[in-house]
């Protein structure tokens, strides 16, 4: 019964100026860079995951053994103290219990990705979009479907593909940055009309 | 778990890594009262069955004296879990220290804890449960079954519909005067307008000197709600116990992925009922079953399934988080609270939004209410998940807890939620919400 649940809605820094970037609708690459920002913060400021690849591990292993699983993978025992840990082991169940055939089709690199990358939107839904879409709702700036379609399409990004992979060489998270964006670089007309083609192949 | 000799052994001592042990004495801390059960029982509860109400009744108590982590450490990733470990003294330690580790595993469920559980024999000492009066003869009706009794709408709902077949005993914990005279209220209500009686059977808890307790959460009260239960039953000579609890209510998945595990209570929680129901076996060497008939209805389905002369019984319960306040005014439901919320979208859906209506909801629009918007962000997300190719797959992925709903089926759950998402769609227009701006 719902029986004085307990609402988390407070938001660190970086994921107060994703709200802010929200609020007064900046265009969407700019939001989406805040969020890439407040994402490696706050996987650095939780010191990651450690065991990812181990938990990875277990979910391919649960997933081939064919019993059934429940919501955290034997061995989670971590999970409880730490959060970032918890989003893991649940995310790592929920494949495991759905996802039987695609994960034994997949190599353990290829699973750690996938479970990164949904460790990653977890971890963006745990700290900052689950916080935020209800306040901007409540406050009539969006309506909840439009939010969680915006949500939805920045964790597709290939800039929080990026960082997943970059935090899967580190699950601690230490020094863990945004990817770099590539800048388009502005050439002026006289270069272009002077540079010769082979150049450009 | 090193106990410090200089403290008085009392009823209990909690051990919080890094603090000194803080005794937990019934008569000091906390009053448990179970005179009016025994006197209308006309016996005493079995040795077994007063420690696990002392044991649960500890815990609530001990739940509430140690802090949970600070808004900064949960920024750092850290969990709201605490290490606690409690020393109990009991009547029958070997039965407890046997299954020591069945209690912690569900007290760990309910909290997030971890739990060190150690019994000791009591010593020349009555616990608040041991009675030195005589009895007379007990007023129970035969064969009525025991039954879980709140005072909120699901279980007022729950009874009226039992009431129509059969007889019951209502088993309740109250922890003040206001809480006491809604279920009492209620009890009335319904027996006023049933064709079988309920016979109530009622235990105070109240806790002194903890005008602020160091922690509000108070997440082991769905231990206590069941302990009391199942000892009552044990008493009663019966090894069931029915408690009514709606589906989406008892599964309660978080309104937000902000929500660390048992921030969305689990008290009536399908798992909470398995691993109660298993120690419950575990501890009497006999087979108890916990039986939620509800377990499969959404709130609103609960609601209409209860006949409509128990209507006026339905609008005198209580759902609000802080409705059995006593410090609020009134008492005045706030009307902005999840539970209140799901009270009043409830009664809109099965058709008895009139009975909300004398509320007096100290603030009745949800205008700019966040708990609203996150009750909405849920259902917009289930929606999302249902309408998909594979709705198992989408629900499990985006809410792993469903794994943990054992014995409902997924066919079950997809179609609970599918009930449930429905009943939402014309809310935000009751409430003269522009769905546009609610969804």
């Amino acid at each position: 019964m719902p029986d004085d649940d307990r609402i988390p809605r407070s938001l660190t820094a970086p994921w107060k100026r994703v709200l802010r970037s929200l609020k007064n609708r900046r265009p969407a690459q700019e939001t989406a860079d805040a969020v890439t920002s407040a994402l490696a913060a706050t996987i650095r400021s939780v010191r990651g995951v450690p065991d990812l690849p181990g938990i990875a591990a277990r979910m391919q292993e649960a997933a081939a053994s064919g019993e059934v699983v429940q919501s955290r993978l034997p061995g989670s025992g971590g999970a409880q103290r730490h959060v970032p840990t918890d989003v893991a082991e649940r995310a790592a169940a929920g494949f495991a219990a759905t996802m039987r055939y695609e994960l034994a089709l997949s190599s353990p690199p290829q699973a750690a990705l996938l479970l990164a990358k949904k460790v990653i939107a977890g971890l963006a839904y745990h700290y900052g979009f689950d916080r935020i879409g209800p306040v901007l709702a409540a406050e009539g700036a969006y309506n909840t479907r439009e939010l969680q379609e915006q949500f939805a399409e920045i964790l597709d990004s290939d800039q929080v593909s990026k960082l997943a992979k970059m935090w899967l060489a580190k699950p601690s998270g230490e020094g863990l940055r945004a990817p770099a964006r590539l800048q388009r670089v502005r050439h002026s007309l006289e270069d272009m009309v002077n540079t010769p083609i082979a150049d450009l192949l | 778990m090193t106990v410090d000799q200089s403290v008085p052994r009392a009823t209990a001592q909690l051990i919080v890594p890094g603090d000194p042990p803080r005794p937990v004495e019934f008569g000091h801390r906390v009053v448990l009262d179970g005179k009016a059960v025994t006197r209308r029982l006309a016996r005493e509860l079995p040795p077994i069955a007063a420690d696990l109400i002392e044991i649960a009744t500890t815990v609530y108590v001990a739940d509430q004296m140690a802090a949970r982590p600070s808004r900064r450490e949960l920024d750092e990733g850290v969990s709201w879990a605490r290490d606690l470990s409690l020393e109990i003294a009991v009547r029958m330690p070997d039965v407890w220290n046997a299954h020591a580790a069945g209690l912690s595993e569900l007290l760990e469920w309910l909290t997030d804890d971890t739990r060190g559980l150690t019994f000791t024999q009591r010593m020349g000492r009555r616990g608040p449960l041991d009675v030195s009066q005589g009895f007379l003869f007990d007023t129970i009706p035969h064969g009525a079954a025991p039954v879980l009794f709140s005072g909120g709408l699901d279980s007022a709902a729950g009874l009226a519909t039992w009431l129509a077949k059969t007889e019951a005993v209502a088993v309740s914990v109250d922890t003040n005067n206001w809480m006491q005279h809604v279920q009492q209220r209620v009890l009335s209500g319904l027996n006023a307008v049933s064709a079988h009686t309920c016979v109530p059977l009622r235990y105070r808890v109240s806790t002194h000197g903890q005008k602020h307790p160091a922690e509000s959460t108070q997440r082991s009260r769905g231990l206590l709600f069941l302990a009391v239960g199942i000892a009552t039953a044990w008493t009663l000579g019966h090894d069931q116990l029915q408690v009514f609890e709606n589906g989406v209510g008892a599964v309660n998945l978080p309104y937000t992925l902000a929500q660390f595990r048992s921030q969305a209570s689990k008290a009536m929680h399908p798992k909470t009922i398995r691993m109660a129901q298993k120690l419950a076996s575990a501890i009497s060497g006999r087979p108890f079953r916990i039986d939620a008939p509800g377990m499969k209805l959404t709130k609103a389905q609960l609601i209409q399934m209860a006949p409509p002369a128990a209507d006026g019984a339905l609008a005198s319960s209580v759902s609000c988080d802080t409705g059995f306040s006593a410090r609020v005014p009134r008492h005045a439901p706030c009307g902005t609270c999840t539970s209140c919320i799901l009270r009043r979208q409830s009664l809109h859906s099965a058709g008895k939004a009139h009975l909300a209506t004398g509320a007096g909801y100290r603030t009745s629009s949800l205008e700019g209410s966040f708990a609203f918007q996150t009750m909405l962000w849920q259902v917009s997300r289930l929606r999302a998940c249902l309408d998909s190719e594979d709705p198992w797959r989408d629900l499990v992925l985006q809410y792993p807890e469903l794994l943990d709903t054992s014995p409902l089926t997924p066919t079950e759950v997809i179609g609970l939620y599918r009930s449930y998402v429905q009943e939402w769609d014309d809310f935000p227009e009751a409430l003269q919400i522009g769905r546009a701006a609610a969804l």
